[in-house]
């Protein structure tokens, strides 16, 4: 069985809790991994061990290797010196879950930010959980403890909201609230104002956090596929609103593939790391996209 | 003004619950529109500044294209309504408006074969039909004519008329005539329906009502030129009644041999019956009736498209006219008319001829010729009774009581006995006249009817002289040398020639035929009409007596074998054939009674086929003796009566040609004829409301192929 179909949406909605789904996911990925993409950022050598095929060849430990002809990898001491603070909208925007995903953008997003809480925690760093609205509505802190994982899955999962988001102002907030210095992971649908999103991941980049932003939309509101006369309630305190999904289908995408346009020119202008995220997408495939980017951006350590 | 609405709907055809309900469909595509536009589909939706943006951006364009789709299907809904209520009937108000004022001149033909059964009734049936539709849907402003035509054509109603009730009355007054149809009377017909129209009349149609029989409608170039004419006149259409092929078996024909019937000798009655089908018949009966009295049946089985002679021997026992018919009785085809022939037999006691000589004994060989064996036939001899009579004789002479009159080697004619000549052979006498040293022939070639034609059929030109010549029978074309084929005991080719007058034929008489003829190529026996009668000159003399210059008689014909035959099928020529002519006529001819002048009947009349009498005017001075009766339109039995007396019979039977119910195909009909559907309702409406019907269907057409594109652009959205 491919691992794909462990990690798809669908396989891991029929899971029960977060922490679950989050193991699921992170040890699925893993397991299809050919080697480690994590590099600890530690200093002190701990040990050798024999070179396998696939690693990089800047740890072989040529001193040894003189002295005995074998090639030995030198093995450094675990230090954590990474926080990455997930940030998770949980307005209620969020909460549509079209047609065709099986699982809502929060549920999409709960998954996502639960499993690379394990992937960072796995790894020894530590991670930090603020979930957020209009304003932060609950945090939990940076931790690198195993254990921290159920705090930040049970934060998770009693998150919901039926507030409107204000990603701007949540994220000028958390530039002065985010004392430690690290990678913010932003999951959200980002729909709002879109200036006052990039302020807020400028103030973001000011404080020299990494920021990634995981942009969750659901199939229905990336294809607009409707083929009859639909009544749209809209969340977020927006009307209702009655249209012809047949006419007005190519102006809307028109409309979102400019409103795209400008917020991934926004993020390379910031050098945000900007990931497109549909939630019928394979959890694998995001997180490889995600750990792939960080390593093009920050390269080896 | 006031206008009451309930006149409007009245008199346009919406003026009915069934047109108001279409009119409603219109409103089909609002409905369906307003439905389409009802939510369908409930979702919540997080991205609803962009809908509403995308909404913002499309709406004006997407309520441009959805108003224009609306509207195109709500037109073509209200055009097809508007095409089924016909607006622009004749019968509408923009009808009548749009429609010109029309002459509509109707041609219905009444001919033989119109008779033809079909499901519906027969084909005149189906004709009238036609035409009453037409003049119910016709325009109120236009005026109708309506001519019936078989071999004559006639109009009805006299002067174009637009009371449509009389107009209908006109066509259902039309019947069935037994005669055949002509073509060019009905064109002229129409032409002079055309003069007597009224000057403000716009145009001009004029429709035919035929199954285009083969026999009628084979058009000959001047026809076809008529037509073109006309159709330069007026709009010339043709309705074609009646089926392509129909199962007919007919008597075509009915004869008697031989010709003169005597009392008491047998005779062969022969009917032709011919199959017109393309299946055979078994066992077809035929039953011969003499004088309304059955005779015989027999039976024959015909071949598809084949005929056969069937004969019935039979006798009269008594003298005078008898009428024979005969009749198909198991047909069963769709033509009842021509199952029945009917033929009048003159029967005689005796036949007087009489033999007039210019010199003495010259008629003797001639009269023992005519009566074998009788050296002195008298008025209780039966059979052929020759008379012997001095030229002198023939002003006292009532050539009426003859049969034939014979002229030997007389002389010449004083102008009294030329005027008692001619006026015998028009009244139908039979005049033979044998040439001889007496006569002159510049007094017999100057001899002409009160007319101013010459009286016999040739020129006599000068005697020849020579060394021994024969006859040439010319292949035995001719019904007098015809027995002789294959005879050659019969010894008329041995007949020697060394003297005979040179005839010749004559421009001015174009029937004459050549009997007999020398072998230098001189004819011998000149055989012509005259009128009612017929007319022969013989070269050669009827008797020895004369001598050449060597002494040698002019031939041996007189004492050849032959003679005796000749001359006998020289009577049964012109008397036999003239006797059955005059008795027996096909429909349409005109009936030409004659009888003996001496005595004048005070009161005249004509018993026509159907048994109804018809007084007729006594003739004439001029006519005495004899009267013509135009109207024999129905094939039977007419007789002549005198003072309450039947002084005539004569049989009129139908024109074989009709039997034949093949039709012509179209494409030999003049271009300038159009053959419309018979579905009168396509027909009806003038060229102006078929250019309206024409731009309504092209704008229901046009409206569709844009509804279908609109509707495909706005599906690729």
């Amino acid at each position: 069985m491919q691992v794909s179909e462990h990690l798809d949406p669908e396989s891991i909605s029929r899971l029960q809790g977060l922490e679950l789904r989050a193991k699921a996911i992170v040890d699925g990925f893993l397991s299809g991994m050919h080697r480690s993409l994590q590099r600890g950022q530690s200093v002190e050598f701990t040990e050798h061990r024999e070179y396998a095929p696939g690693d990089d060849l800047r740890y072989v430990d040529w001193k040894v290797f003189a002295k005995t002809d074998k090639v030995y990898l030198k093995q450094f001491e675990s230090e954590t010196n990474l926080v990455c603070h997930l940030l998770l909208d949980i307005s209620e925007s969020m909460s549509y879950q079209g047609d065709l995903s099986p699982l809502s953008k929060l549920e999409y997003g709960q998954c996502l930010a639960a499993a690379m809480a394990y992937v960072v925690l796995h790894q020894r760093d530590s991670v930090s959980l603020t979930t957020f609205d209009n304003a932060v509505r609950d945090m939990v802190r940076e931790s690198g403890n195993p254990a921290h994982l159920r705090k930040l899955t049970d934060c998770m999962q009693n998150a919901q909201s039926q507030q409107p988001s204000d990603l701007g102002g949540v994220f000028h907030e958390l530039s002065k609230r985010l004392v430690h210095r690290g990678i913010v992971v932003v999951v959200s649908d980002c729909l709002g104002d879109l200036d006052s999103l990039l302020s807020g991941l400028k103030h973001l980049r000011h404080q020299r956090h990494e920021v990634i932003v995981l942009h969750l939309l659901d199939p229905r509101e990336v294809d607009f596929r409707f083929s009859r006369s639909t009544l749209f309630r809209g969340l977020e305190q927006h009307p209702t609103v009655l249209a012809e999904p047949r006419t007005v289908r190519k102006a809307y995408l028109a409309l979102l593939a400019e409103f795209l346009e400008r917020l991934q020119a926004g993020c390379r202008s910031l050098q945000v790391d900007y990931q497109f995220v549909r939630t019928d997408e394979p959890f694998d495939q995001v997180l490889r996209r995600v750990l792939v980017s960080q390593k093009t951006q920050r390269g080896p350590r | 003004m006031n206008i009451d609405p309930s006149f409007i709907l009245a008199v346009w055809n919406f003026g009915n619950l069934t047109m108001l309900g279409w009119l409603a469909a219109a409103a089909l595509p609002w409905i369906i529109h307003r439905w389409m536009r009802r939510p369908q589909h409930t979702t919540h939706w997080a991205a609803v500044d962009l809908l509403q943006a995308a909404i913002q951006n499309s709406s004006r364009r997407n309520q441009i294209q959805q108003l224009t789709l609306l509207a195109i299907r709500t037109l073509v809904l209200i055009l097809l309504v508007v095409a089924a209520a016909d607006p622009f009937s004749s019968n509408t108000i923009f009808g009548s408006a749009l429609a010109e004022r029309t002459h509509r001149i109707l041609i219905v033909d009444q001919s033989t074969s119109m008779n033809c059964s079909q499901d519906d009734g027969t084909r005149l049936d189906r004709a009238k039909t036609l035409a009453q539709k037409l003049v119910d849907s016709g325009n109120p402003g236009d005026t109708f004519s309506v001519i019936g035509f078989s071999h004559t054509a006639q109009n009805v109603l006299g002067r174009p008329n637009r009371d449509k009730s009389l107009v209908l009355a006109a066509i259902r007054g039309l019947s069935q005539s037994h005669t055949v149809a002509n073509v060019s009377a009905a064109i002229q017909g129409a032409n002079a329906a055309i003069d007597s129209s009224d000057k403000t009349v716009a145009q001009y149609e004029i429709i035919l009502f035929t199954d285009l029989g083969r026999n009628s409608w084979t058009l000959d170039p001047s026809t076809k030129a008529q037509i073109d004419a006309l159709a330069q006149r007026a709009k010339l259409t043709l309705f074609k009644v009646g089926d392509q092929q129909r199962d007919n078996i007919a008597i075509v024909d009915l004869t008697v041999e031989p010709t003169i019937i005597l009392q008491d000798q047998d005779v062969e009655i022969v009917a032709q019956v011919r199959n017109f089908e393309k299946r055979s018949y078994d066992a077809l009966t035929l039953e011969l009736f003499v004088d309304g009295q059955f005779r015989e049946s027999k039976r024959v089985d015909l071949s598809a498209n084949t005929a056969a002679d069937v004969r019935f021997i039979t006798r009269f026992v008594s003298e005078g006219s008898h009428n024979v018919q005969v009749a198909v009785t198991n047909a069963n085809d769709c033509q009842a008319l021509d199952d029945y022939r009917w033929l009048t037999t003159k029967v005689l006691r005796q036949l007087k001829i009489a033999c007039v000589e210019g010199t003495p004994h010259a008629a003797n060989d001639l009269a023992r010729a005519l009566a074998p064996g009788q050296p002195s036939p008298d008025n209780s001899s039966i059979g052929i009774v020759p008379q012997v009579i001095p030229a002198s004789r023939l002003p006292q002479l009532d050539l009426t009581n003859y049969a034939a009159v014979f002229f030997c080697d007389v002389a010449d004619l004083s102008s009294n006995e030329t005027a008692h000549t001619t006026r015998y052979i028009e009244q139908g006498g039979n005049l033979v006249v044998f040439l001889g040293e007496n006569t002159s022939p510049v007094q017999w070639n100057e001899l002409v009817r009160d007319d101013g034609t010459p009286m016999l059929p040739v020129q006599i030109g000068s005697l020849v002289e020579n060394e021994e010549v024969h006859f040439d029978p010319l292949d035995y074309r001719h019904p007098i040398v015809a027995p002789f084929r294959g005879r050659p005991a019969s010894g008329l080719m041995h007949v020697a020639i060394w003297k005979y007058f040179r005839l010749a034929t004559r421009e001015d008489y174009p029937a004459a035929e050549i009997a007999l003829a020398i072998d230098n190529g001189d004819p011998a026996i000149v055989v012509g009409p005259c009128v009612l009668g017929r007319v022969a000159v013989v070269a050669l003399p009827c008797s020895l007596a004369a001598r050449t210059a060597v002494g040698t008689p002019w031939s041996s014909f007189a004492v050849n074998p032959s003679f005796l035959p000749v001359v006998r099928d020289l009577v049964d020529e012109l008397v036999g054939t003239s006797q059955q002519l005059k008795g027996n006529i096909l429909v349409g001819d005109p009936l030409v009674c004659r009888w003996n002048s001496i005595s004048q009947p005070t009161e005249l009349r004509m018993r026509m086929p159907n048994g109804n009498l018809r007084q007729l005017p006594l003739p004439g001075s001029e006519d005495r003796g004899q009267i013509r009766f135009a109207e024999s339109f129905t094939s039977g039995i007419y007789r002549l009566t005198a003072n309450g007396n039947v002084i005539e019979t004569i049989a009129v039977n139908l024109d074989p040609t009709e039997s034949d119910l093949t039709t012509v195909n179209s494409v030999t009909l003049p271009t300038s004829l159009r053959m419309p559907s018979t579905k009168v309702a396509q027909f009806q409406q003038s060229d102006s409301l078929q250019r309206y019907a024409k731009c309504l269907l092209a704008a229901v057409f046009l409206l569709l192929i844009a509804e279908s594109t609109v509707a495909w652009l706005l599906g690729r959205r």
